[in-house]
């Protein structure tokens, strides 16, 4: 009559606001999970969007760190839920189950959450993955029949269905040991154990926050470029020494910094005598050491989530606008042979109107300097030297870019350096240059100031040096080697997909021709399966760290119900506790999430740093990625929020 | 009258620096006794009762139940002991949330395997007798303390255990609510002949058994037996002698 399966049944039924969080996390997980085995399993999709077997790798390597976390999300709550229980495990235990037949009950709850959840995530997750393959395919314009690809990969559900039942061995394996270290004394009697009282330890809390600064010290240590301690004693031991010092200062920091911190606050008795505070700091201080544990795994989750995310959409957002300096004209190509050119020209002026298109001949001559100081650029190319362009050439080209031209006119000993990466403090500036006209003659100028705006693509020229108009014609009838280019500008025209495609097929094999359009669209082609990839984990990361704030804040307000309703008799009205309550929440809430947000920030800076090339110069660039990353993050993390408040007021203020 | 349990000094060290929890307790209870224990908190009796009941293990000494040497149980024994023997009320009334008064009767009777009819039929003899019957079909959240505290001696009696452990089982309840389980358990005791070993610091509670063993300080200081003395009178009798 009451069997297992029943009692189990009745279990979830009867703890649905714990319960059901729970399992709309768990289809939520295994949701982006299946979507994600699906997509790593879609040979038809993968094929045209990994030539090289990348993305093949990737997804692999992606698979193995999302099933890792699935595995230990799970077996998180699980415990957590564990925990929560004593008291009924203590029942069981006491009319005469044995420890045996509660693992046999706990493993059918569990069987009954994720194959209920696996139903769910398959279906959703199915969705998802369509729409997934039809986001690509319209993204990447790949030639796909999309009715080809089954609506649910057979594989993919094996697969999944396997990777459950190895969840379920786990999960049956870790209550098994918990039940077997528990003793029916601890599971009856559980009032009895009392939370210990906090010893604070002045050494390790100092300690604490020192290894946190000094892993960011060290992470901030690698923008002094070649003397940093990353390149003079290497970036895999530096890169450890900083994560372990960071990692084990926010242990320390939450163990110990944190209550110091707060005893210490708590002496400002104008501060601590508040009608809210004398609630919420005493308890706090109660709680912290059962909760470090949980705060410390939030802290690293939400630093890493938004490490990631905001590394994600740093390397996707960046190349494409440095297009602007790499290909600063809509397209560029040198002129080889002049009825081409003049045709390219028609053709786009065709396509996109006359009015529209700016186009301009420029001709730039390659020289060389037998100078000592000579700047970064010179050399970068395969044959060294300079390339000069004339100040009108110069000016007009910058102009029909859009841009303006941030110099006055050059005196005929002047010039302006092109540099290539930025350099705050302009050590070309002043430097004279000795440029060899014949083997026996030559003239000097001097670097009036430098620029980074670039009239031309670095696939045509890099080491610009712009000159007077006079000194440039002088300098070209010495007869020096020299390109012609031909740049296309105008409305609209770095985005124009038609007057690209019609250009297209004159310049087949043609390196040197650039288009702005068709290399922001490669470099979505090259990077959006790695955002992909990369998203799933974000999303796991996400619903991780919400679920688990959402537990513990649950689980804290249960703990406190009679608390409060003592409170409430002590004359605290429903406004004053739901101020107490919301605080509460906040302080869960808040520590998490500006430790993180710190760590990924620096994190971040030594990411960009290391393995990105800054060609703009320009803050913005970084700011705005991460600033979208840190925003998306917070607005889902104030909704996770206000999800947490409202059910812990229900659970405070339900009269059941 | 036989024998049902026989403790030979019994000792419970929690701390070699402290003084025993229990020290060399010895006393034997007949089956069909009513046996309260009296003491002030810290005096052993909880941990007396969690030896007892197989939910804390003693030091030292000897225990016998129904001839079971319970020192020797090993996990899986000792809660098949529990299952087949004993029937535990305690302050905090112990039911299981998720389940109706009804299940929570039926749980140790399913775990007996009692065939479907002789469970419903002894939930409804029961339920009667402890004035639950209406109640059968809610869940304890919807009872009151009195009404849970009875469904807990419901559930602890329904497989007649050879000896019923109540700890502190009207701590939690009302004057009225209190009588009316403690009579319940009297009556339990003489019509069912069910064995109870109830610890409570409540002379009234106290009263309502048929012998009383006095504990301090891990030691049993005195024995008091009811014999003939009414209700009233024994209740006087205890009060005067835990005032001396």
């Amino acid at each position: 009559m009451v069997g297992l399966l029943t009692i189990a049944k009745k279990n979830l039924k009867n703890n649905f606001s714990f319960y059901s969080f729970y399992f709309v996390s768990v289809a939520f997980v295994l949701t982006v999970f299946f979507s994600f085995i699906s997509f790593s399993m879609n040979s038809i999709v993968l094929e045209k969007i990994s030539s090289d077997g990348r993305v093949e790798t990737m997804s692999r390597v992606v698979a193995m760190f999302v099933m890792a976390f699935v595995l230990f999300y799970m077996s998180y709550s699980n415990t957590f839920f564990m925990k929560k229980r004593t008291k009924e495990l203590g029942i069981y235990s006491l009319l005469g189950y044995r420890k045996s037949t509660m693992v046999k009950l706990l493993t059918f709850e569990n069987i009954l959450i994720c194959f209920a959840a696996l139903i769910v995530g398959i279906i959703l997750g199915a969705v998802a993955h369509k729409g997934i393959v039809g986001a690509i395919v319209k993204l990447l314009k790949l030639q796909i029949e999309t009715s080809e690809i089954p609506f649910i990969n057979i594989n993919a559900v094996v697969f999944t269905f396997i990777f459950i039942f190895a969840i379920l061995a786990v999960l049956l394996l870790s209550n098994w040991i918990i039940l077997r270290k528990s003793s029916l004394l601890m599971l009856v009697r559980m009032d009895k154990k009392e939370e210990k009282q906090i010893k604070i330890n002045t050494a390790l809390s100092f300690i604490g926050l020192l290894l946190i600064l000094f892993g960011y010290f060290l992470a901030l240590d690698i923008t002094r470029g070649t003397q940093s301690l990353w390149k003079t004693i290497g970036f895999s031991p530096i890169a450890l020494v900083t994560m372990v010092s960071v990692v084990l200062g926010t242990i320390f920091f939450i163990h110990s910094f944190l209550p110091f911190a707060i005893l210490k606050l708590k002496k400002k008795k104008s501060w601590f005598y508040n009608e809210s505070n004398i609630i919420i700091i005493p308890n706090f201080i109660f709680k912290i050491r059962s909760m470090a544990k949980t705060l410390i795994l939030l802290t690293l989750l939400v630093s890493g989530t938004l490490a990631l995310l905001g590394s994600t959409v740093l390397t996707l957002y960046h190349p494409v606008v440095a297009t602007e300096r790499i290909i600063p004209s809509a397209i560029e190509f040198p002129v080889e042979d002049k009825q081409l050119a003049t045709e390219a020209i028609k053709i786009a002026e065709g396509t996109a109107g006359k009015e529209n298109v700016k186009h301009k001949k420029t001709t730039i001559i390659y020289i060389t300097s037998p100078s000592h100081n000579l700047p970064q650029e010179y050399s970068i190319k395969e044959e060294p030297g300079f390339d000069l362009i004339s100040e009108s050439d110069y000016k007009e080209l910058i102009r029909n870019q859009g841009k303006n031209v941030e110099f006055e006119n050059l005196n005929d000993n002047e010039s302006i350096l092109v540099k290539y990466r930025p350099d705050k403090k302009k050590l070309d500036k002043g430097n004279i240059y000795t440029l060899n006209l014949t083997p026996t003659n030559s003239v000097d100028i001097k670097v009036k100031d430098t620029t980074l705006l670039n009239p031309i693509g670095f696939a045509n020229s890099v080491g610009t040096l712009i000159i007077s108009d006079k000194l440039y014609k002088e300098v070209k009838s010495f007869g020096l080697p020299e390109k012609t280019m031909i740049s296309i500008n105008g409305t609209n025209m770095r985005e124009s997909k038609e007057v690209y495609e019609n250009l297209a097929p004159l310049f087949k094999n043609n390196n040197y021709f650039s288009s702005s359009y068709q290399k922001v669209d490669f470099l979505i082609q090259q990077n959006s399966s790695t955002f992909l990839l990369i998203s799933f984990v974000t999303i796991i990361f996400f619903i991780a760290t919400g679920s688990i704030l959402y537990f513990q804040n649950l689980s804290n307000a249960m703990s406190k119900k009679d608390e409060f309703a003592i409170l409430q008799r002590m004359g605290y009205n429903k406004k004053k506790v739901k101020k107490i309550i919301s605080k509460e929440v906040f302080a869960i809430f808040s520590i998490p999430y500006a430790l993180g947000l710190a760590h990924s920030i620096f994190a971040v800076i030594t990411y960009k740093t290391a393995l990105m090339d800054d060609l703009l110069g320009k803050n913005s660039a970084f700011i705005l990625p991460i600033l979208f990353a840190v925003i998306a993050f917070t607005l889902v993390y104030i909704i996770y929020y206000l999800l947490t408040k409202r059910a812990c007021n229900k659970i405070i203020f339900d009269s059941k | 009258m036989n024998t049902l349990v026989s403790a030979k000094n019994v000792t419970k060290i929690y701390n070699e620096n402290q003084l025993p929890g229990l020290n060399k307790v010895s006393f034997d209870i007949q089956s069909g006794e009513f046996v309260g224990i009296m003491g002030a908190s810290g005096s052993g009796k909880t941990t007396l009762l969690n030896i007892l009941s197989t939910i804390d293990t003693p030091t030292d000494g000897e225990i016998l139940i129904d001839s079971v040497d319970i020192k020797t149980l090993n996990d899986n024994q000792s809660a098949d002991f529990r299952k087949d023997h004993l029937g535990f009320i305690f302050q905090e009334y112990f039911l299981l949330d998720s389940l109706s008064v009804k299940e929570n009767i039926a749980v140790p009777l399913t775990l007996l395997h009692k065939s479907p009819e002789e469970i419903d039929s002894t939930i409804n003899n029961l339920a009667k007798r402890f004035g639950i019957f209406e109640q059968l079909s809610k869940y304890p959240s919807q009872l009151s303390g009195g009404q849970k505290q009875r469904v807990a001696a419901a559930r602890a009696i329904a497989k007649q255990p050879s000896i019923l452990f109540a700890d502190e089982p009207t701590g939690a309840l009302d004057s009225h609510s209190a009588t009316e389980l403690l009579q319940k358990l009297r009556e339990v005791n003489g019509e069912l002949h069910t064995t109870i070993l109830m610890v409570t610091h409540d002379a009234y509670a106290a009263s309502f058994s048929s012998r009383i063993l006095l504990f301090k300080d891990g030691n049993i200081i005195k024995e008091l037996k009811r014999n003939n003395q009414t209700r009233k009178q024994f209740f006087e009798e205890i009060v005067k002698e835990i005032s001396k």
